[in-house]
């Protein structure tokens, strides 16, 4: 395994990776600021008694940093829950929906686009912030319903769980399904494009619920680092070296549900993060959790912030879906890797 | 005293300007289809900065930048053209972008698309005071609203003389799986102007069976498609739903294709031309071929 | 060190065992020794808590084992399974290491205690080598010395479950391994282990036990147990029984 990074200077890399994700999030978009007048801003928004212009204050303020730091969140906890569910299942191909939070957040996005026009007049003011507790709670209650019915005696049955997951996605499916049947027009491309999850209209309000719970996320996991490596071995040897195992999988799988679902409701579905981020950091470093859920975390937020990057550029004024971003830069990019290490 | 008076003179040509443009915006983004067109109508064109996806007609139009979907905007897409004033109709979103577009500045108006005359008249008279032609914008109410009564009172002698005939409107592309204008729609609102009885019965636009199509057995049908035009849309129509060859509609030529792009947003200026012409086919022999050009 | 109460295991197809009672004694190497599907892999199962036992007990020292809080049962109780899949690529010493999770005793001496088991299970040369790579019997190698680094030093207070820990071996590492068990028992260690070869059994236990359909047969030295009759009787065997020319243990002729 010589060809494996240095734990290190892949760590550093990647930290630096995501420093600069993160500048050019806030530098680059579709409306083109003078480098020094996104620096002052910046330095008007830390505090510094640096004058800025209006625009620019507001482009990078209320635009551009709101985005940038969902972005980050939402790449680092879908990077980190993949790793958690692949090391729940033991099996590098899991991904964060085989537990139904995903479909559980379709369904309820899709009951809040599809049902504010039927049953509920709300203001169209709040339907973005219903979209997002509909979603939020959907993937929260199919995932509770996937760990019940993977509960016996006691113990979660991983594999139980993960046939109840396909059951229970199918269900949501079929359900999306009937509401994508009643929906007019407009209603369905709405839920399109959730579907293909985007970053656009990020604000704080949708930030703070997405920091909070996406930092609780990012600080626990890594702390369960050697308990997630002792689970590859197996859950009777995990047991046997001292781990309680049940409470293991119950907060795993807490973490996914919360994070995921958070994650969902801020920005929508986006596939393939969660899955390949894991997977392509493996290769990389190796399976050792210590240095791979750090690196999931920084490598699924530079991934997602360049995706985002793309999608407000690419079609500017108009702007792109990230899920369709981030499949094009790593589906290739994976293969890529793929192909090279099988040689 | 020439410096004094060109100093009055600056005055006042720079008082003009903020008068000007505070009341009247002079970059203009609109997200709405028939918002658009009106836009234009009134002689707006040369301050449309940006336009929507469904903004399509008419076709000077599309070297414009494209801001997307009306309900998909981005911030600082919209920002990037620098404009004072975005309107659209209240489908216009997400919301936290309107939010952020009024922080930066920009006037967000919001405009009804519902399909009846007071609303029109509303939009017509806000979109003549901000583009600064009252005027126009009353004069183009008013002949609007004449053409549809000369219409109805005609069309009121004519179904005197024959039933109101029944008639679909769909929309498709190619032809494929088409959906049925019902109740509430601006199609629904196209048939009755024009003196047709809609068949379909459910609101909103909605995909039927061919067997429930062929059930209605309409005496008319209207398609207006959004990728092909003429007989091409025609063909297409029969082609992926041959059911419907048995209806009376078929079986004597009574399918009427029309420009789809008539149909996004509210009550926009072409729409009086395309009902009159329909109605001269749903009573050949009592409303002959207006005068208005064929849409 | 380890005492099974009147253990029973019962399944939708019967009893798997029934009534067992056994004391593994510090310093001792248990064998157990029985046709397939006479239930020894279900004792070890209830011996370590896998599987919860129809009725009967099991006590790690004086306590019931359900009563130690994981972390701390991990100190005293070891078990390599029959079988471990690992898909992941962890090389050798990550695996080793893992058998150091439970202690705190700092990298310094967890490296040194992983690089003693690592000469002893003869992996020394394998030690980056990553785990998916490896053949099944140095796999096997590798979680026998995570076990031996996870009890390391051998003490009177701690148990190993061995379940058939030489299958996949050699002869030259069936008899490698067995030894260095049998120092770690000699240095305190309670063991049981799972062996098919009646002649290692004889070799390096202490005690056999024989078990058939889930019942005790036989529990005493391996001259008591390997009897021809008893051999016959269980397994259907027919054998001779000699004294080994060196080491002096009952050695099983095959006829």
């Amino acid at each position: 395994m010589s060809r494996r990074v240095s734990p290190k200077l892949l760590l550093t890399s990647l930290i630096s990776l995501t420093l600069l994700c993160v500048w050019l999030s806030l530098a680059l978009g579709p409306l083109r600021l003078p480098l020094g007048e996104t620096l002052r801003a910046l330095a008007h928004l830390s505090g510094l008694p640096v004058a800025a212009n209006d625009q620019a204050l507001l482009v990078v303020g209320q635009i551009r940093l709101p985005r940038t730091l969902m972005g980050l969140m939402v790449g680092a906890v879908l990077a980190l829950t993949g790793v958690a569910m692949q090391g729940l299942f033991r099996n590098p191909l899991a991904d964060p929906g085989l537990i139904g939070v995903s479909s559980g957040a379709a369904l309820g996005a899709a009951l809040a686009i599809v049902g504010a026009e039927y049953f509920f007049a709300l203001p169209i003011g709040l339907q973005p912030y219903l979209l997002s507790l509909f979603a939020f709670m959907g993937g929260l209650i199919i995932t509770a319903m996937v760990y019940r019915l993977g509960c016996r005696e006691g113990q979660a049955h991983v594999a139980t769980m993960l046939l109840a997951g396909i059951a229970l996605t199918a269900m949501a499916g079929a359900a999306i399904g009937l509401l994508t049947y009643l929906a007019d027009d407009t209603t369905l491309r709405l839920l399109t494009s959730w579907n293909l999850g985007s970053l656009n209209g990020a604000s704080y309000a949708r930030l703070w619920p997405l920091l909070g719970i996406g930092l609780a996320v990012a600080l626990w996991l890594p702390r369960r680092a050697d308990a997630l490596n002792t689970l590859l071995l197996g859950e009777s040897e995990a047991r046997h070296l001292g781990i309680d195992v049940e409470r293991l999988k119950g907060e795993l799988i807490l973490c996914t549900a919360l994070g995921v679902g958070a994650a969902v409701a801020a920005a929508g579905l986006i596939g393939f993060v969660g899955l390949v981020v894991p997977h392509l950091l493996r290769l990389l470093v190796g399976p050792d959790h210590r240095m791979l859920l750090p690196s999931a975390l920084f490598g699924g937020a530079s991934l997602l912030l360049l995706a985002d990057i793309i999608a407000r550029l690419l079609l500017a004024p108009a702007e792109l879906p990230i899920g369709i971003v981030t499949a094009f830069i790593g589906a290739p990019f994976f293969l890529f890797l793929l192909l090279r290490r099988s040689v | 005293m020439k410096i004094f008076r060109l100093a009055i003179g600056m005055l006042l040509w720079a008082t003009a300007v903020v008068v000007l443009s505070a009341d009247q915006p002079q970059r203009w983004v609109s997200a709405g289809g028939s918002l658009t067109e009106w836009i234009v109508v009134l002689g707006g064109e040369s301050r449309l900065v940006g336009i929507d996806t469904t903004s399509q007609h008419p076709e000077s139009l599309q070297a414009l930048p494209k801001i997307g979907y009306q309900r998909q905007l981005s911030a600082e897409g919209v920002l990037a053209l620098r404009p004072d004033m975005l309107v659209g109709s209240e489908e216009m979103g997400p919301p936290p972008v309107l939010d952020q577009l009024r922080k930066a500045g920009v006037r967000v108006e919001t405009l009804s698309a519902d399909a009846n005359l007071e609303t029109l008249h509303s939009t017509l008279d806000k979109l003549g005071a901000w583009l600064g032609t009252p005027e126009d914008a009353r004069q183009q109410f008013n002949q609007y609203s004449q053409t549809l009564q000369q219409l109805k009172a005609r069309l009121h002698a004519a179904q005197a003389q024959h039933p109101a005939p029944g008639v679909l409107l769909l929309i498709g592309g190619t032809g494929d799986r088409p959906l049925v204008a019902g109740d509430g729609t601006l199609g629904d609102w196209l048939i009755k102007q024009a003196g047709g009885t809609n068949l379909a019965t459910q609101t909103g636009y909605k995909a039927l069976s061919s067997e429930m199509l062929a059930g209605l057995d309409p005496a008319y049908i209207i398609i207006a498609d959004r990728r092909l035009e003429g007989a091409a849309a025609t063909q297409a129509l029969l082609k992926q739903n041959p059911a419907l060859s048995q209806s009376q509609a078929v079986r004597s030529g009574h399918v009427l294709p029309i420009d789809a792009t008539v149909l996004v947003g509210g009550l926009g200026p072409r729409l009086p031309a395309v009902a009159e012409h329909l109605a001269a086919q749903f009573y050949p022999q009592d409303l002959a071929e207006p005068v208005a050009k064929k849409p | 060190m380890l005492k099974a109460e009147g253990l029973s295991v019962h399944h939708a197809t019967g009893w798997r065992i029934r009534d067992i009672n056994l004391e593994l004694r510090s310093g001792e190497v248990l064998g157990v020794i029985g046709p397939n599907g006479a239930g020894k892999s279900t004792l070890f199962g209830a011996l370590c808590g896998d599987i919860h036992p129809t009725s009967g007990n099991t006590f790690l020292g004086a306590k019931p084992l359900t009563a130690w809080p994981p972390a701390i049962r991990a100190l005293h109780l070891a078990v390599l399974p029959q079988a471990s899949t690992l898909s992941f690529a962890f090389t050798v010493r990550q695996v080793i290491r893992f058998g150091r999770l439970p202690h705190a005793t700092g990298i310094k001496a967890d490296t040194q205690i992983v690089d003693t088991v690592l000469d002893l299970c003869d992996l020394t040369e394998l030690s980056q080598r990553s785990y998916t790579t490896l053949s099944g019997g140095e796999r096997q190698r590798t979680h026998l010395a995570r076990i031996l680094a996870q009890l390391w030093p051998a003490t009177s207070n701690k148990v190993l479950l061995l379940d058939e820990p030489t299958s996949a071996l050699d002869p030259h590492h069936q008899h490698s391994v067995l030894k260095v068990v049998r120092q770690m028992a000699d240095q305190g260690l309670a063991v049981a282990v799972v062996l098919h070869d009646m002649n290692l059994a004889a070799r390096y236990c202490d005690r056999l036990l024989m078990l058939k359909h889930g019942q005790v047969e036989g529990l005493g030295s391996p001259a008591d147990v390997l009897r021809p009759e008893r051999l016959k009787a269980v397994f259907d065997l027919d054998v001779l029984i000699q004294e080994h020319p060196v080491h002096r243990h009952p050695l099983v002729i095959y006829l």
